[in-house]
């Protein structure tokens, strides 16, 4: 079993340590919500398996995260070898102080550049349930690709839009189990064979999810309304919390602004750690996806039968 | 804005009022199993204020009749503001009702109630913020609310003007501000508190442009603040269509006709629409309330594959969000009406 390094970043009181204590420890968001926990001294270390790995998370205290940023000793120590760099940053410090958040995230790039750490930074945009917003699709939308003008770097970063709201809690599930699937070698065999799948086709977009119903891959072609993409998260959820529901009549769903053609297939049978295979299209028919998933069952098949 | 009043007595719910959209019931459930640890722990404070993702839970405890008042406003709503309303509150409450719960033969009358508690959701000042630049519709669409006589002349608003609105028997201040660059120093200070935030823009290009403005405003000092776009005289030809003005200021957006007195009705249903007022407020907002009951029932026959009765529905809520000034929306399923009838073909 291959072990990963994740570190978790961000300012104080954002939420790092409640994070990991509800997704990692079971904890109830709505205890912690109420009742904040105390900061967190030092750095805290634990190890959680996830997939066909092992997941070693580093939480940083927010409290000495300009000294983080400062010190090179520091950084080696707490980036080395992590897979992944996640910037956790919430909606309201967004919005009233944008600036300061992309100057940590710009020197954390720097830092990773710098040291060639290699590590993938990911932002989490928390607290996301603040944003009250009849239009909240487009809006997350907006935000998150004014987030990547704004840091004005090289690369685009991936942003999931996070919050611990029980009506939103697969938001933190879906951006935790997305962001370490990358390290599995078997999500990524499959999003590979995904990927070349849909290559060419246009406005659609596939899903894996797991057993506990997290995404894990999420693919789509680039031409895909991603405003409609957080009404899908929602409705893929809902679908997970109700197995019993037949989704035989579900030939279409409505994605926010959007009505999309859908087909969901079980592939948990290759391997334990997927679940189900969803396609939502624009454009395409049933028939066109259900070819799509007989290509991508039969390249399944060759690689775990 | 006092969204709900809960009474909760021996862990039943004893009196409930909805104003506007708050805690649903597994929701509260959740809330109030932790409420209740923290509110009879041994030194806990008797009354107390709690933020709950987009709400502030306040709450007072009876402790001796195990008794909790808990108010559900919005995060703008202070706690020094909600504390006394709280005391109040109780001390009126108990005043009535002490002797009834002591003897166990506690009979809620809400008739005695609601009115009290209507009050306090006008004490808590529930309050709507027109802003815009000069000459857009701000004073036409107050005066229109207040169904005072339609100004067919721009008189300009010197500083700012506030009236009170009334959504069924809740009252609502209205404050509209004064549009020219000469009074901007005040803008800060009038938004202060604004439960929602119309900006009211002419539908012109430029106009709009320049009224991004007003978005940096309201996210410095009102963040947690409900706004929309109403894009005012769209009878005039020049003027850009509603989702034109929706997808270039991101923001939900309603067209909106200032100067024909017959769209009173119609504004007062959009601050509804925006607040997510409960649908019993007012009889007004019958148009909102089947919208959303459409929009379930669609819901329902796509997931049953019952697409004939699914594109039937999807136009039925597309006229009515026409009703409501809901352009955007009612393209959007005329769209999706469209793309399910030639799937059936």
């Amino acid at each position: 079993m291959i072990t990963k390094r994740v570190a978790l970043v961000g300012k104080p009181e954002v939420g790092k340590t409640t994070i990991k204590k509800v997704i990692f420890e079971g904890e109830d968001p709505n205890e912690l919500v109420l009742f904040p926990l105390e900061a967190t001294i030092g750095i805290k270390y634990s190890v959680h398996e996830f997939m066909d790995m092992k997941i070693s998370l580093l939480d940083t205290p927010g409290q000495s995260l300009p000294i983080l940023l400062q010190d090179e000793e520091k950084q080696i120590a707490s980036f080395e070898n992590t897979g992944a760099i996640i910037y956790i940053f919430d909606y309201p410090t967004w919005i009233t102080d944008s600036q300061d958040i992309i100057d940590d995230i710009q020197t954390l790039y720097k830092i990773n550049k710098k040291h060639d750490f290699g590590s993938k930074i990911v932002l989490f945009l928390h607290k996301v349930d603040l944003l009250i917003d009849k239009k909240i699709g487009s809006r997350l939308d907006l935000i998150g690709k004014q987030i990547n003008k704004q840091l004005d770097l090289p690369e685009d970063f991936p942003i999931y839009f996070t919050s611990l709201h029980p009506n939103l809690i697969y938001t933190i599930y879906n951006a935790i189990s997305d962001t370490f699937s990358n390290f599995s070698e078997d999500s990524s065999k499959l999003k590979e064979i995904i990927k070349k799948t849909i290559k060419h086709s246009s406005k659609t977009i596939c899903f894996v999810s797991n057993r506990e119903g997290n995404l894990i891959i999420q693919s789509s072609s680039p031409d895909f309304d991603t405003t409609t993409l957080y009404y899908l998260y929602e409705k893929i959820y809902q679908f997970s919390k109700t197995p019993e529901q037949p989704l035989s009549n579900n030939k279409f769903i409505n994605a926010g602004s959007k009505l999309l053609c859908m087909i969901i297939e079980d592939i948990g049978k290759f391997h334990p750690s997927f679940k189900n295979l969803l396609f939502f299209s624009e454009t395409l028919k049933e028939n066109d996806l259900n070819e799509f998933i007989n290509e991508i069952e039969k390249e399944l098949g060759q690689i775990y039968n | 804005m006092l969204r709900q009043i809960y009474i909760i007595l021996n862990d039943n719910i004893i009196y409930q009022r909805n104003y506007a959209k708050g805690l649903d019931d597994s929701l509260f459930t959740n809330v109030y199993l932790n409420i209740k640890k923290a509110a009879f722990a041994k030194f806990a404070d008797v009354i107390r204020s709690y933020e709950f993702f987009e709400f502030k839970l306040s709450y007072i405890v009876e402790k001796s009749l195990n008794l909790i008042f808990l108010f559900v406003t919005g995060l703008g709503d202070e706690f020094k503001n909600i504390k006394p309303q709280l005391s109040d509150f109780r001390k009126e409450f108990l005043d009535f009702y002490h002797d009834n719960i002591k003897e166990n033969n506690l009979k809620i009358v809400t008739e005695i109630l609601d009115p009290i508690v209507d009050n306090i959701h006008r004490n808590l000042k529930p309050k709507i913020s027109i802003v815009g630049f000069s000459g857009v519709g701000k004073t036409t669409t107050t005066k229109l609310i207040k169904s005072e006589e339609i100004p067919m002349q721009h008189i300009p608003t010197i500083t700012g003007e506030v009236a009170t609105i009334k959504i069924g028997k809740l009252h609502f201040f209205l404050w509209d501000f004064a549009g020219q660059d000469q009074f901007d120093f005040l803008w800060e200070k009038f938004i202060r508190g604004s439960d929602a935030v119309l900006l009211m823009t002419d539908s012109t290009l430029e106009n709009l442009e320049k009224s991004k403005y007003f978005f940096l405003l309201v996210n410095k000092e009102v963040p947690y603040a409900r706004l929309a776009v109403i894009a005012n005289k769209q009878d005039l030809p020049e003027a850009m269509k509603v989702e034109d003005i929706e997808r270039l200021m991101g923001t939900k957006t309603y067209s909106f006709i200032a100067i024909d007195p017959n769209n009173r009705p119609k504004m007062i249903r959009i601050i509804a629409d925006l607040l997510d007022m409960d649908a019993k407020v007012s009889p007004l907002l019958k148009p909102i309330f089947e919208r959303d009951t459409l929009m379930d029932k669609a819901q329902k026959a796509l997931e049953l594959g019952e697409f004939n009765e699914t594109v039937e529905i999807f136009e039925k809520i597309s006229n009515i969000c026409l009703e409501l000034g809901d352009d955007s929306l009612a393209i959007e399923l005329q769209e999706k009406a469209d793309k399910l009838r030639s799937f059936l073909g």
